[in-house]
């Protein structure tokens, strides 16, 4: 299993899942999809809509 | 000693100065930093004194913790009466001037008078020089940096600098040390270029001992890993602030066209914080600071090939981004690099060129008025607006001076469309979807203004419950929510002050992430520093005098209730763009007094706004006093 790691849904502001190295994720509470880029390995953050 | 730094009275009229102690009463009841420049003002400019009158104050001070190894302490303020609000005029700066200035032997500087000609101030050992500036004066502000450390011929002399915006009295002129570390905001480099003050410059090797050295490096070190340890320092050390455009862009809170819009949509996307990143030579960071969030970049290719600059900040992508139409961060970059040489504050100035934008589409303005086109996107229209403004060439001399004069030379209801709070331009934010970020731009003593009391952390919708342990009050978890956020601002008006009076940066505080240091970090450190003790009552206490000081000095120049309201479009026009929560949104007139009433309350202020005289008595704040000493 990918590893996964949270970012916070602009549309929600819940924490939402996003497997390592993904560059789109969706939010499971809202069902918003965002484009993602990597603070570092672990750390994923929303960087626009996709 | 951290408190044997003494305070110089200058007098630049007489070309004398006088040095005091500072006595430790001061310190328990204002700190430092903005604290105790106010208290000079306060009790020293009359309510008669003019902006760019030789009586009105020029202050420089340090934070009671600037120049120590943890949390960004390498800040500066600057306070003086502003020529923008007649008001507060107050500004803080990053880099590294304020540490040197107290390895020098100085706190702050209280400058008032007018030289005959250009002179600069050299600051070394306990002693303070007027020097002739006649040859520095015309120079940009980083040739004018550069020059001073080859007169002195010493690398390490720092100083804080005007550029030609400053020499101009352009309204909004700011003061800069380094490439880009800017006292940006209220106009305090057009006061001092008012006092024919062209530069401070210092260098000093008188150190800074501390009270309890080895509890104190133990204590620095763990502040420093707990602010690191948090996602949004990770992030900040990245992608520097304009990792804020990401969020604002997309949720639907970035001016846009003047803020006809709170959003470009997609049309914004060339700005994403990431692309930044292929400018990037390296980070840099402000002294004390381990985070380093100032990007150094260069512009290889294209128009404005071999750019090299520092920068730019969240507020450049607005002033010369969203708020112009222009997403493109090679113009982002150019133009930031530009307004740092002038040395003018570019927040200020993107908001008063995407008004004129704005009126030239409502042919309030007309090419003739302004000699070119005003289109949305023109890159070389804004470059060339804004050297006008800086230059004082054209309309750009009216512009110069700010929203509240031009709009009256303009007319025809232009004032309307002029996004200020007391004759001060907003941050390219649009605060119509946030309550609290409308209500803490309105209330701010320097006027709109987002870093006097922004609780950005009531975007995050933390649990209640949390918000109560960290606040000491209960919140409202919604942001869209009004009641509670009178005292959520008021919170923050307290906390960014003891932030100022420390000397600590912003972005290592509770401002963006509610797991950074604050005042029960803040005991330890000014025990270890300084051996004072302070309890959290007693900061939030100086918190609450040093703000009521500020009010108090708007009041006694005319100030009030009236001036305490967001720009009217933002009651007026809903926001047409932008996620579904923040799309449709604008403030409510009613419930906005309700927040205000209950934010008056909450300072203890009437129904007007005015301080009580239990409140005053309470925080022993008497009428002004002059005490600036002879300097015969």
């Amino acid at each position: 299993m990918a590893e996964k790691f949270q970012a916070r849904c602009l549309n929600c502001r819940n924490r939402f899942e996003v497997e390592k190295g993904n560059e789109i994720a969706e939010c499971h509470h809202c069902g918003s999809k965002w484009r993602i880029s990597w603070v570092t390995p672990e750390q994923p953050k929303v960087q626009g809509p996709a | 000693m951290v408190l044997n730094r003494k305070v110089a009275f200058i007098d630049l009229s007489k070309g004398k100065v006088v040095t005091r102690d500072i006595p430790l009463e001061l310190r328990k009841k204002h700190l430092g930093g903005r604290g105790l420049n106010w208290y000079y003002i306060y009790n020293n400019v009359s309510p008669d004194v003019k902006p760019f009158d030789p009586e009105n104050l020029f202050v420089v001070g340090a934070g009671l913790l600037t120049g120590m190894p943890m949390l960004g302490t390498g800040r500066t303020q600057i306070s003086t009466k502003s020529p923008m609000t007649n008001g507060v005029g107050d500004a803080n700066m990053g880099g590294a001037f304020g540490p040197e200035m107290r390895y020098s032997g100085f706190d702050h500087l209280v400058i008032r008078g007018r030289a005959e000609k250009p002179v600069y101030l050299f600051l070394s050992d306990g002693e303070v020089e007027i020097r002739d500036a006649k040859h520095l004066w015309g120079l940009d502000t980083h040739e004018t940096q550069r020059a001073i450390k080859e007169e002195i011929g010493d690398e390490r002399v720092e100083s804080m600098v005007i550029g030609k915006a400053g020499e101009k009295r352009v309204y909004f002129a700011n003061v800069m040390n380094g490439n880009k570390n800017a006292g940006g905001r209220g106009g305090t480099g057009a006061v001092m270029g008012s006092k024919n003050l062209k530069a401070i410059a210092c260098r000093g090797l008188i150190d800074l001992e501390v009270s309890d050295p080895e509890k104190f490096m133990e204590y620095a070190l763990q502040m420093n890993e707990q602010v690191l340890s948090t996602k949004w320092a990770k992030t900040l050390s990245r992608l520097g602030t304009p990792l804020l455009y990401d969020v604002s862009y997309t949720t639907g809170f970035i001016g846009t066209k003047n803020w006809q819009y709170n959003t470009p949509g997609s049309e914004g996307e060339p700005l994403e914080a990431e692309n930044l990143q292929k400018y990037m030579i390296k980070h840099v960071a402000c002294m004390g600071c381990s985070v380093h969030c100032r990007h150094r970049v260069k512009i290889d290719r294209g128009k404005y090939a071999g750019v090299v600059a520092e920068g730019p900040e969240y507020t450049m992508m607005g002033s010369f981004g969203t708020l112009v139409g222009c997403y493109d961060w090679d113009f982002v970059i150019k133009g930031n690099d530009e307004c740092n040489k002038w040395g003018i504050d570019n927040l200020s100035l993107g908001a008063v060129i995407s008004w004129a934008f704005e009126l030239y589409q409502r042919e309030i303005l007309t090419e003739k008025d302004v000699g070119f086109r005003l289109q949305w996107g023109d890159q070389d229209a804004v470059l060339e607006l804004a050297r006008m403004i800086v230059n004082r060439e054209g309309i750009g001399d009216i512009l110069a001076n700010g929203f509240i004069e031009a709009s009256k030379k303009f007319g025809e209801g232009s004032e309307y469309y002029a996004i200020h709070v007391k004759g001060h331009p907003d941050l390219h934010t649009d605060e119509r979807g946030v309550p609290s970020f409308a209500l803490g731009i309105a209330t701010s003593t320097r006027g709109a203004d987002h870093l006097r009391s922004r609780p950005a952390i009531d975007l995050f919708q933390l649990p209640e419950d949390f918000l109560e342990k960290l606040i000491g009050y209960k919140i409202k978890s919604d942001f869209t929510a009004y009641e509670t956020k009178g005292i959520l601002v008021w919170w923050f008006e307290l906390y960014f002050n003891i932030v100022d009076s420390l000397g600590v940066c912003k972005f290592q505080s509770t401002f963006n992430c509610p797991h950074c240091p604050q005042y029960d970090e803040y005991i330890p450190l000014l025990k270890y520093t300084t051996g004072m003790k302070f309890s959290k009552e007693e900061l939030m206490q100086i918190g609450e005098r040093n703000y009521t000081m500020e009010r108090m000095f708007n009041i006694l120049n005319g100030m009030g209730k009236k001036d305490d309201y967001p720009p009217a479009r933002f009651f007026e026009e809903a926001n047409p763009r932008g996620l579904p929560f923040m799309k449709g949104r604008k403030l409510d007139r009613e419930k906005y007094e309700e927040m205000l009433a209950e934010y008056y309350r909450q300072h203890g202020w009437n129904d007007d706004g005015i301080p009580t005289d239990e409140t005053l008595s309470k925080l022993e704040i008497g009428m002004p006093e002059k005490n600036f000493p002879e300097v015969e």
